[in-house]
């Protein structure tokens, strides 16, 4: 219901930070590491569902703004010395007003020009990224520096587990305050049909460009995750293959609903490796795969295995 | 006539080299029910979607309470105190009947910042949903409160489509063939509850209509375009007797 988030709904954030700071002495490094792995695409993926699932907006530059919050990270740690709870949040922020600028263009178009753009604004993003060498090193990749949190010091997987822990709970709170404020409404009513929200009121582009703003500070955060327990980034890494991955995550899960793309997250998240370990001649085709799983959800299950899991909300009588 | 609520005055509409209107004027006494006829394409769903600033017009200008509307944003019309209904059902189809009310009452529930925190939001949220509780209770909506309105049946669509309207508390209130579909009955219901808005709550009612029945029954004034342009104005049985309508309507020809 909108409002505010009832505080029961925060308990299962408290019972996930202190599951992470138990874990870590318990379970083999590699577990962690999938943890990590999955905490991570948990952010970026719920912020492209507030802009997809939410707002309705077919964006594809999301991947671009991961990317900002991994470089814009790294470098200001790097080159300006900021610590990194600093520089984290600052790489988020830029990320945001690098959205929020790039929605005052963007959202003036619609479904496949909208898709579109933002697709070449990820391609040039990834670009610039390659070409930039002074700042990213380029293709050779840029090693990121072990983040320093009061003295704890990052870059390994059962070192970051917690803090990824945290920081995915307040990005989830976040999303539980966002989502049930009239701000979502308005999201949701645009969604569904522009004629009514700006009928009924409701500033269509204002709310489109906050959204697209939003959306890019969750893929920042995500980004600086990313340099918690990773070492090295180069500009692969920020490509096409990542934005098929995220879209079947949320499209798999269901579109608009933080318990499915939590859910898609998990299991596309955990496919890899699975394949990995059980039919290693097939990784070559991972990306085949993932469009196929796409294709198929959008197909048979739109509202995702979410939808599919729970019944229909209350049907009408009439 | 004192000042009018709402006018239209000498409005043009272009689409390429199709003139959609062209120098249309019409005024709207306060209080009044005021029909907007003529045959399929004439121009009515146009002026609607001028008013609601989905389209701007070439030449002239739209006023309300003697505000100039083409000087205002579209969210800004809800605001202003003008509600309309969608000739082709409208709704938030995913959201249930009573979000879709919220969503109408938009422009007066505060805290529109998404991270506002603390329990002003919450009370400002509840106060709104007793007011759409309300509101579906009045227009029999309510057993369906907490249904998806997309599984709502083509009435029970109309009618929350009029409860979204109703639900900006309008001055002005545009409805755009809200007979279209309906049986006998439920025009007769609709025939009463328009009545009940234009003279209990004093809402200004701005009527497209194709049901001549309920135009007659209900308009004061009755406005007729034909091809863009107005052709005819007066009330009721004026407009019924005036031979452009008439060869608007039924062809060249029939009259002669």
């Amino acid at each position: 219901m909108y409002g505010s988030p009832s505080l029961v709904r925060f308990l299962p954030l408290l019972v996930l930070i202190a599951i992470a700071l138990v874990l870590p002495g318990r379970l083999p490094q590699y577990y962690l590491y999938l943890g990590n792995v999955i905490m991570m695409y948990a952010v970026l993926a719920i912020g492209l569902d507030i802009l997809l699932g939410w707002a309705g907006q077919f964006a594809f530059a999301h991947i671009a703004f991961f990317g900002i919050g991994v470089y814009g990270t790294a470098l200001m740690q790097l080159r300006l010395d900021l610590p990194f709870i600093v520089a984290m949040p600052a790489a988020a922020l830029l990320a945001g007003l690098v959205g929020f600028l790039i929605a005052i263009p963007a959202t003036r178009l619609r479904a496949v020009y909208l898709a579109l753009a933002t697709f070449a604004f990820a391609e040039g993003a990834q670009w610039v990224f390659n070409a930039w060498e002074s700042m990213t090193k380029g293709p050779d990749g840029l090693r990121l520096p072990r983040p320093d949190i009061f003295g704890y010091e990052m870059g390994s997987d059962p070192k970051a587990f917690p803090v990824m822990a945290i920081l995915l709970a307040l990005m989830l709170a976040a999303t539980m305050f966002l989502t049930t404020s009239k701000f979502g409404r308005a999201m949701c009513a645009i969604r569904d049909s522009e004629h009514v929200a700006a009928a009924s009121g409701i500033d269509v582009r204002f709310t489109k460009v906050i959204a697209f703003a939003i959306s890019a500070i969750y893929a920042g955060v995500a980004g600086g995750m990313y340099t918690l327990f990773q070492s090295f980034a180069n500009p692969e890494v920020f490509g096409f293959g990542q934005i098929v991955l995220v879209l079947s995550m949320i499209v798999v899960g269901g579109l608009g609903t933080i318990p499915g793309v939590l859910l898609g997250v998990a299991i596309l998240g955990l496919l890899p490796e699975v394949m990995r370990t059980t039919m290693r001649n097939l990784l070559v085709w991972q990306e085949l795969v993932y469009g196929i799983i796409l294709i198929l959800a959008m197909m048979f299950m739109p509202r995702g295995l979410w939808g599919l899991a729970r019944p229909r909300r209350k049907q009408a009588r009439s | 006539m004192s000042e009018p609520l709402f006018a239209l005055r000498g409005v043009s509409v272009r689409f390429g080299g199709l003139h959609a209107l062209q120098n249309f004027s019409m005024e709207v006494a306060d209080g009044s029910i005021h029909a907007l006829i003529g045959p399929n394409g004439a121009g009515k769903s146009t002026v609607f979607n001028c008013v609601s600033r989905f389209y701007t017009p070439v030449a002239g200008d739209i006023v309300f309470e003697g505000r100039s509307l083409l000087a205002m944003p579209p969210h800004g019309i809800a605001a202003a105190g003008i509600a309309r209904t969608f000739q082709n059902i409208e709704l938030c189809r995913s959201l249930t009947v009573l979000e879709n009310v919220l969503v109408g009452m938009s422009p007066r529930i505060p805290g529109y910042f998404p991270f506002t925190l603390g329990f002003g939001r919450r009370r400002a949220e509840r106060d709104a949903v007793k007011e759409a509780d309300a509101l579906l209770e009045r227009t029999g909506l309510a057993p369906l409160r907490d249904a998806p309105a997309e599984s709502l049946d083509f009435g029970n669509q109309k009618r929350l489509d009029l409860a979204r309207a109703l639900a900006i508390k309008p001055r002005l209130l545009l409805l755009d063939e809200p007979a279209a579909g309906l049986r006998n009955r439920e025009i007769a219901a609709l025939d009463a509850l328009l009545v009940s808005l234009a003279r209990e709550q004093r809402i200004t009612i701005v009527l497209v209509e194709h049901v001549m029945r309920l135009v007659m029954a209900v308009a004061d004034r009755i406005t007729v375009l034909n091809f863009g342009q107005k052709i005819a104005e007066g009330t009721g049985a004026e407009v019924r007797d005036n031979p452009k309508v008439i060869e608007a309507y039924l062809g060249q020809g029939h009259h002669a």
